[in-house]
């Protein structure tokens, strides 16, 4: 605990500390996320006639079929595909190879007619299973994912009844507060993904930067690895998370004077905050700790926002049949309300999130071992800490 | 308990290039100096004792306990580097109260081991400065307080004196000479003769990674003739080289 706290004064004198939490609260302010104004139709009872703008998901397997097989054969004819590949969930244009094409050719023959058409009699197994194995062929994350399939294919016009359900359910959950945190969570989660890694960074790349000498009168303690890299990474966590804190109890008091206290969930900001964007600051941080001690450089600072920058610009794909939730750095929700939509994501969600924090701790034993090596004279990447 | 540093045979090479070659020496309890110029190899054999780099070849023991196991080592030693540096935006206090909890110091003793090193080393006054607004005296005496700040029974001070003026210089010699006279051993590297002579009894000189002599100060100097430390080191240098 004693450690803890000094790694946490540590931080707070830090000047990249102060400059991300700058950054990080002008950049919600310029996404319009402090508060959220826009989108406040989602709280108002639809009108008859509002449904002819919405498509929602059908979970009609007889039209997911058809659409999702002429998607993948126009697809296989001009021999390209986009994919969203987990664990980062990157955009990725694809061009299967020639035994590939031929693979996905195969698929298609087993379940289409020469004219195109689904044959008679393939069954949902027998058609999900086809899919699965071409997208296992495309390297995963392509739309044809069976987790997607009904998110993305056999979309039909919403039904007066479906937004009546979607106002009800988001009136009845998300209690205005949970709507807007959806929406602040997918903007916050960018701009921790973009700029979460760089104390961790500085603080770590400070041993260096402080000389040989200046790392070696600190490695010469008899204090862990484990204990001085677990109480700096738990530091970080604690202190880059404090704005995000701060921003939801502002943003609790601001729709509380809109609304009315007994109106919203007074803890919605808080929850979603720790759902959705503590694994990215996790893994960040984790991340920024491990690629310093590896590296003895500040490479984390280039390539951990540069990493953020691609998931957050690529994640806005996958949106539409919501694969992005499983996105390991930005899982993304850009709209106010949408719980239904959220509902049916949330597995993927806690999937994501899990998967981010196990890759956290796995970085944090490489961040434990690559100071190790340091301490010992043994060079992990390149000598000089 | 076995005290003292032992070194036995030790090799140690960068690349290809041995930094030290077949070292054997015994530092007992007491104030011992290093001798050698710079790249001797003194600040390679420093940084093996204090468990910076490995021990391949060769073995050394700190107060009976191999290098090897770091953990325990580390619990005795206190170590000054050669080029030593502390965090520029912490005060000299919070440097101190940071690298003390490092060394596993509680609160309540840090509150009392804080102002006694500050008191030792005359740095009272720079206690609520920033580190990085310190002079480079005022720093060396800052690296000497953290050494010594979880009173260690073995002391690893490389080039202390380098850089400060005579007057420092002085009473940083005393200082050691003071804390190697209870008993804890004070393994002392220069290349300025002077300071060796002013306050060790035992020395080795180590010249392009070899041990060319350990002893006693007044049998170096009796067995080269030489009337001071200063050309006894060279004739032993220039001796072990014809």
């Amino acid at each position: 605990m004693q450690l803890f706290l000094w790694e946490c004064r540590r931080v707070a004198k830090s000047v990249v500390y102060w400059l991300y939490a700058a950054a990080l609260v002008l950049f919600l302010w310029g996404q319009d996320a402090l508060p959220v104004n826009e989108g406040l139709s989602a709280f108002v009872p639809p009108q008859p006639g509002d449904e002819l703008n919405t498509l929602v998901p059908s979970g009609d397997e007889a039209r997911i079929m058809p659409e999702a097989a002429a998607a993948l054969r126009a697809a296989w004819q001009e021999d390209r595909f986009v994919t969203y590949p987990p664990p980062l969930c990157i955009y990725r244009s694809v061009r299967p190879s020639d035994a590939q094409h031929a693979a996905l050719g195969e698929v298609l023959d087993a379940l289409c007619a020469p004219d195109g058409t689904l044959r008679p009699g393939v069954t949902w197994e027998a058609f999900t299973a086809g899919m699965e194995k071409a997208d296992r062929i495309l390297g995963g994350g392509s739309d044809w994912a069976p987790a997607g399939l009904e998110q993305k294919y056999g979309l039909v016009p919403a039904t007066y009844a479906d937004l009546v359900a979607e106002y009800e359910a988001c009136m009845a959950h998300d209690r205005y507060t949970g709507a807007f945190a959806r929406l602040f969570c997918d903007y916050a989660v960018i701009a921790l993904a973009l700029f979460g890694a760089l104390p961790a960074v500085a603080l770590f790349r400070q041993d260096v930067g402080a000389g040989r000498g200046g790392a070696a009168a600190i490695w010469v303690r008899r204090v862990p690895g484990a204990a001085l890299v677990g109480a700096r990474c738990a530091a970080l966590l604690a202190l880059e998370f404090l704005p995000v804190l701060v921003m939801d109890i502002g943003l609790t008091a601001y729709y509380a004077g809109l609304y009315g206290w007994r109106s919203i969930a007074p803890g919605a900001f808080f929850g979603y905050s720790a759902l959705w964007l503590l694994p990215t600051l996790a893994l960040e941080i984790a991340g920024g700790a491990a690629l310093t001690l590896a590296t003895g450089t500040a490479a984390g600072a280039a390539l951990w926002p540069a990493l953020g920058w691609l998931c957050a610009a690529s994640g806005a794909g996958g949106l539409s049949n919501g694969s992005t939730y499983a996105n390991l750095l930005t899982p993304r929700h850009n709209a106010v309300g949408g719980y239904l939509v959220f509902r049916r994501g949330l597995a993927r969600l806690l999937a994501g999130r899990a998967a981010a924090l196990a890759l956290a701790g796995v970085l944090l034993a490489a961040a434990v071992w690559a100071l190790r090596c340091r301490r010992r004279g043994v060079a992990v990447w390149r000598s000089g800490i | 308990m076995q005290t003292g540093i032992c070194i036995e045979h030790l090799t140690l090479r960068y690349g290809r290039k041995a930094a030290l070659c077949d070292v054997s020496l015994t530092v007992p309890p007491g104030l011992y100096g290093l001798l050698g110029r710079n790249g001797a190899g003194k600040t390679t054999l420093m940084r093996t004792v204090a468990t910076l780099l490995p021990c391949r070849e060769g073995r050394v023991t700190v107060n009976g306990v191999p290098t090897a196991q770091a953990a325990r080592v580390r619990a005795m030693v206190g170590y000054l580097p050669q080029d030593f540096a502390a965090y520029p935006s912490l005060t000299v206090r919070e440097a101190l109260g940071y690298l003390g909890t490092l060394s596993g110091l509680e609160r309540p003793l840090l509150r009392r081991r804080v102002p006694a090193v500050l008191r030792l080393l005359h740095l009272e006054e720079q206690a609520d400065k920033r580190v990085g607004a310190l002079s480079g005296g005022m720093l060396r005496r800052l690296g000497m307080a953290q050494a010594i700040l979880h009173d260690p029974p073995v002391l690893i001070v490389d080039e202390p004196t380098a850089g400060l003026d005579p007057e420092e210089r002085v009473r940083l010699r005393a200082l050691l000479a003071r804390l190697a006279a209870g008993g804890r051993v004070v393994l002392f590297s220069t290349h300025i003769a002077p300071d060796i002579e002013a306050v060790c009894g035992g020395l080795a000189v180590l010249d392009a990674g070899r041990v060319r002599y350990a002893g006693t100060v007044a049998d170096l100097k009796a067995r080269t003739g030489a009337g001071d430390l200063e050309r006894a080191y060279l004739a032993c240098v220039q001796g072990g080289k014809d």
